[in-house]
């Protein structure tokens, strides 16, 4: 993980494009841009007709990653945004998250053992671990820095891909 | 030292908040100072039990100078001094210097606190809110009557309000050489409110200062009562209470009793104990009631035992609630020598009860929502020293940072030789209790008479 970057208060939802197939979400980094952005993804849910449990897996999964980004991603400087894209098949759901905050493989990280006992369960690096068994498939990118002065230079990819079955 | 403390961090505030800075500062989230928040300023501070530790804690658990807190770098560190019982972030044992990130809760003995930055503005108003109880409920106490030692009656009490402020109040004074009248009054609801409107009650009836009543009426001074407090015209507050006069010369005992339960009439035969109660109408909830009174004969040697429902009102440490009748026979039990009545029965209720053990969490255990119940939810579960019992009814969504505080205050329960038991999940939270393996390390059950099976176990 890198080191705790701060979380801004300006988080919320910034832009959200929708072309009826695939529905791109822009936020700013903050604790608001969670909520802001779960509730952008609703009427995708909706027009998608999924069903209650894969809704909240995908709720879940957006949950943990915009979380773990606006909570330990970004270091002061850069500009501070995340992308949000969704797209669906009949089977599957896809979701890729991308950010211009530290390089963080959120994969590098071992899976963590199975909870044994109360005394040695660890705290940390739950929200991964629970995203990584909700996904059907999960890859990361690093992207190479390329420099677009006001626009959008995204640093990290997350794409993960849950079943809707 | 106590108003040394306070100014302390007053003057302190107002020099961050012309600065615009945001502070650091430790806030009691259990016991009996709940709410109280210690700003860390640039010296170390010591936290112990007793002075001269600069945070004085005195619970159980808490070693005499226990741990020590400093800022580096904006940084809050924390490192224990050879504490008894360690010094926890998280639910962690520290075993050495270690970083307390804002927003964890520190736990010293059985005392949680939470790392918080605030503003100047937010640490003066909370500093300011800690005097102003303070000051009000020490106003309470000082038109509370001085115990009587000597004389025809004697008289003992403990006052303990059960929040910071309550709205219970009594008095007792005599009439006349010979009437003595004595009350006790339970305003509607907590807080400074109802211990204003109490006061207000009070000072009346100490001063007897009911226009136009013959004070040693009981019915006409409650009737005269219920048309000064309507609660129309008090914030909706209305109030119990039990009224009596004793006059010595005739041994009899005038009493009047609206909601109240009764007060107890015990003879030197303590098993011929008599309650003494007439049913009325709550005083302020409806208009031109008249009052019913009755009168009884006092032996000689008989204590009169009056109470307010915070002593019965109570869940044990196996989880019953209390009610009257299981106050009773400690009411009727011997006397302690060496030991006032109501020290007695204040020990005796102080070792029954218990905050209460379940614990209803209640919409989206998100980010955002965790955020704000994890103080509260630590001080209620993990501070208390109990079996704690979750229910989940009303969780619509759980994320691994819900998880992650159940596996730590199941921690800290743990630690102190009970269980932390969750009960009731809907799908959605159930799946991700399975899919996070929740259930391989604290109890998930159905309902919850399985979960207070579970618990007890």
């Amino acid at each position: 993980m890198p080191g705790d970057g701060e979380v801004g208060s300006a988080g919320g939802l910034l832009d959200v494009v929708d072309d009826g197939s695939t529905l791109h979400l822009w936020l700013g980094n903050g604790l608001p841009s969670i909520e802001a952005g779960r509730q952008a993804l609703a009427p995708f849910c909706a027009r998608l007709a999924l069903p209650p449990r894969v809704v909240n897996r995908l709720e879940v999964v957006f949950e943990e990653i915009v979380s773990n980004i606006v909570r330990h991603g970004f270091v002061s400087g850069s500009a501070q945004r995340i992308r949000v894209t969704a797209s669906a098949t009949p089977a599957a759901v896809h979701l890729r998250f991308e950010d211009d905050g530290m390089p963080f493989d959120p994969l590098a990280r071992a899976v963590p053992p199975p909870l044994h006992t109360l005394a040695d369960a660890p705290l940390g690096g739950l929200g991964i671990a629970l995203v990584r068994k909700l996904a059907a498939s999960i890859s990361y990118t690093a992207l190479a820095e390329t420099h677009r002065p006001g626009g959008f230079a995204p640093v990290n990819r997350l794409e993960i891909t849950l079943s809707s079955a | 030292m106590e108003a040394e403390r306070t100014q302390f961090i007053s003057l302190e505030a107002i020099a961050a908040a012309k600065h615009g800075e945001r502070r650091h500062c430790l806030e009691q989230v259990s016991g009996a100072d709940i709410g109280r928040r210690h700003p860390i300023g640039a010296t170390t501070l010591r936290l112990g039990r007793l002075p001269p530790a600069d945070i004085v804690i005195g619970t159980a658990g808490v070693s005499r100078v226990h741990c020590e807190l400093a800022l580096h770098d904006d940084r809050l560190i924390v490192a224990d001094l050879g504490s008894t019982n360690g010094t926890f972030i998280d639910g962690e044992r520290i075993t050495g210097p270690s970083p307390l990130p804002v927003g964890s809760i520190l736990q010293v003995g059985d005392e949680f606190f939470k790392h918080e930055l605030l503003t100047g503005t937010q640490l003066q108003k909370s500093a300011e809110l800690d005097r102003d109880l303070a000051a009000a409920l020490a106003y309470v106490e000082a038109l509370l009557p001085a115990p009587l030692s000597d004389g025809p009656i004697r008289a003992d009490w403990v006052y303990r309000p059960s929040a910071r402020l309550g709205g219970d109040v009594f008095g007792y004074g005599y009439l006349s050489a010979t009437r003595f009248a004595l009350f006790l009054v339970d305003v509607s609801g907590h807080g400074a409110s109802a211990a204003m409107h109490g006061v207000a009650v009070m000072n009346l009836l100490r001063q007897s200062a009911l226009p136009g009543t013959d004070m040693a009426d009981p019915g006409a001074v409650l009737a005269a009562l219920n048309a000064l407090f309507q609660m129309e015209r008090h914030g909706d507050m209305y109030f119990t209470i039990w009224y009596g006069v004793y006059d010595t010369a005739s041994r009899q005992l005038d009493y009047a009793c609206a909601g109240h339960h009764p007060a107890f009439l015990l003879p030197l035969r303590r098993d011929d104990a008599l309650p003494l109660r007439t049913r009325n109408a709550l005083v302020g909830a409806s208009t031109g009631r008249r009052y019913s009174a009755a009168q009884t004969t006092i032996p000689h040697g008989a204590s009169l035992y009056l109470f307010s429902d915070g002593v019965f009102e109570i869940v044990t440490g196996e989880g019953l609630e209390w009610g009257l009748a299981d106050f009773l026979p400690a009411l009727l039990a011997a006397p302690q020598s060496g030991l006032s009545e109501s020290q007695r029965l204040y020990r005796h209720v102080c070792a029954q009860s218990r905050t209460r053990e379940l614990v209803e969490l209640d919409g989206r255990l998100d980010t955002a929502g965790v955020g704000a119940i994890e103080t509260a939810f630590a001080a209620m579960t993990a501070a208390v020293g109990q079996p704690a019992i979750v229910d989940l009814t009303r969780v619509t969504f759980l994320a691994s940072l819900g998880v992650r505080l159940f596996i730590s205050t199941a921690r800290a329960v743990d630690r102190k030789g009970h269980k932390l038991v969750l009960f009731g999940a809907t799908p959605a939270v159930t799946e991700i209790i399975e899919t996070m393996g929740l259930e391989e390390i604290v109890p998930v059950v159905a309902t919850q008479a399985e979960a207070r099976a579970r618990a007890s176990a």
